[in-house]
């Protein structure tokens, strides 16, 4: 009975000493796998690559709104997660513009990617990528100008001002032009393009054909609108007349001297603190 | 009848269920507050949108499960024997456990409701949509589990079907929209052979894609059209599977 007991402990021990031979070895060619991976890092692209329409639709497991957020607040973080800053002219602008396409088929009435396009990426040290920002605020406003102006003007003035195209600038301004129920400045957009371009009989017609309109806007503007015919395009004459009777049929109506005209409330513009 | 709803409450409560579930929808409620604070724009629809999505989510897996490995439990445990032995019968034996189920289920959800609301109400009928349709979403994926859990012996396996449909249910729109596209293979054959696999497929399957939807909260809904669906769909498939899981159990021997 003793002997077998003492087999028995042997046994144990014996397998108990082959065990932690193993546990060694194993510890040890551990010890050669972290030496050998130690300097391998996961890739951390900047842009993710753009998946497809079918499987970003695929993926939003029928909450489409949720899905677009989610894509949105990823690509807003994009070169800048797990401690990195990454300066946005190192950012691919392409992928950029795709993704915004792809985002736009999951929700339109956001302003949130034009948002980013507008007011953060477009800081990006390199002014020839923000073609591509301009071109996505063109597709985002394409056919609903009246309900998106801020962003054609967000548009234009990328065009006009980073990209120094003033051709684009102007082709993106012509949408503005007669829109009424938008605020006046951004009707004139058109008028100041192209005088940018040394067109100042455009400029004038775009000037009389808001001036049409004498009910849609203040007394203000019309000073505005005279000096800017006046010093900035020199053909005061050629409207003197028209003005003076837009002026005194206001001042026969009182006509306000200004109307405040906000930005839109969900465009993320600072707001003046008696429009709030 | 009443005595069996009750006992499910009381397993649901012993289990954790609800403060676990509850626990877990509040976490989430705070992931995505945090997360929709850090949006550049439009922080509040963020937070909504993630809130709402994720609370639907451990709603309807939690539920899933429990109901999963309750009805197992009590099987293995010979508590339907029990049940059976009085004076009642399989079909209102059936109807309880359903009816116990969809009051965790609304005990679940109502809370989920005010939660989303607390959290702020950017269109008052599309949040109104969204509330009634999670609730309808949450007693239809009961059916579906209690449905599974009669008729599947294993408790894993119960909850791997349910969760199946469950996706297959919210997918299924991208499914018939795909398919329809006669695009996906090169053989014309195949295409057709694919969209009648999946007309086939859909007629036994529900739309959940038309419920809880988060777009609702922030720009309300499309038109009345979106409520028809959500009410059609429950009215029809909740009894459907009731109907179904009836008749499996009257034909199970113990």
């Amino acid at each position: 009975m003793l002997a077998r007991a003492e087999i028995s402990s042997k046994r144990r021990t014996k397998g108990l000493g082959v065990a932690i031979a193993v546990l060694l070895v194993f510890l040890a060619a551990q010890g050669g796998f972290w030496y050998h991976s130690r300097s391998i890092m996961p890739e951390m692209g900047i842009v993710p690559d753009v998946p497809g329409e079918r499987t970003v639709h695929a993926l939003s497991f029928g909450d489409e709104e949720a899905f677009f957020r989610l894509l949105a607040l990823n690509i807003q973080n994009s070169g800048d997660t797990f401690g990195r800053f990454t300066a946005l002219y190192k950012y691919d602008f392409k992928k950029l513009h795709d993704w915004f396409h792809l985002l736009d088929g999951l929700n339109n009435e956001s302003s949130y990617l034009p948002a980013m396009t507008a007011y953060y990426f477009s800081q990006t040290q390199n002014p020839n990528e923000v073609r591509h920002l301009v071109d996505y605020l063109d597709e985002y406003t394409a056919g609903r100008v009246k309900e998106k102006w801020w962003w054609v003007v967000q548009g234009i003035y990328l065009a006009q001002h980073k990209l120094n195209d003033l051709d684009r600038a102007a082709a993106l301004a012509e949408r503005l032009r007669g829109v009424r129920g938008i605020p006046i400045w951004a009707q004139e957009m058109p008028a100041f393009v192209h005088e940018k371009q040394g067109e100042f009989g455009a400029a004038l017609a775009i000037m009389e054909d808001i001036m049409k309109h004498p009910e849609d806007f203040s007394q203000g503007e019309l000073n505005f609108m005279r000096v800017f015919i006046d010093e900035r395009l020199h053909k005061l004459d050629e409207v003197k007349k028209e003005m003076e009777a837009v002026a005194a049929e206001q001042k026969k109506n009182h006509v306000p001297f200004t109307i405040l005209e906000p930005p839109p409330s969900d465009v993320g513009a600072p707001r003046a603190p008696s429009a709030q | 009848m009443f005595s069996n709803i009750r006992y499910v409450l009381l397993t649901a409560t012993r289990d954790r269920l609800f403060f676990g579930l509850l626990v877990g929808i509040l976490g989430a409620a705070y992931i995505s507050h945090v997360l929709g604070g850090t949006a550049m724009l439009e922080s509040q629809q963020m937070a909504l949108s993630f809130t709402a999505a994720s609370a639907r989510v451990i709603i309807m897996v939690g539920l899933i499960v429990f109901i999963g490995f309750h009805m197992r439990n009590a099987f293995d445990a010979k508590e339907i024997d029990v049940l059976l032995s009085r004076p009642i019968s399989r079909t209102t034996l059936v109807l309880s456990y359903w009816l116990g189920f969809v009051v965790v289920a609304t005990l679940l959800v109502l809370p989920t409701i005010v939660l989303v609301g607390v959290l702020g109400t950017l269109n008052h009928n599309g949040y109104l949509l969204w509330s009634l349709s999670l609730l309808l979403e949450s007693w239809l994926v009961v059916s579906v589990a209690l449905f599974a859990s009669l008729t599947i012996k294993s408790g894993v396996g119960t909850v791997l079907s349910s969760l199946a449909i469950y996706t297959l249910s919210r997918m299924m729109g991208f499914f018939i929209a795909t398919t329809k596209t006669g695009m996906l293979f090169k053989t014309e054959s195949v295409n057709v052979g694919a969209q009648w696999t999946m007309t086939a497929i859909s007629t036994v399957i529900p739309r959940l894609d038309f419920y809880a939807k988060s777009h609702w909260l922030i720009y309300g809904a499309k038109s009345y059209e979106d409520l028809w669906l959500v009410l059609m769909q429950s009215a029809v498939f909740i009894p459907l599977l009731l109907a179904a899981a009836v008749i499996d159990f009257k034909r199970k021997q113990f």
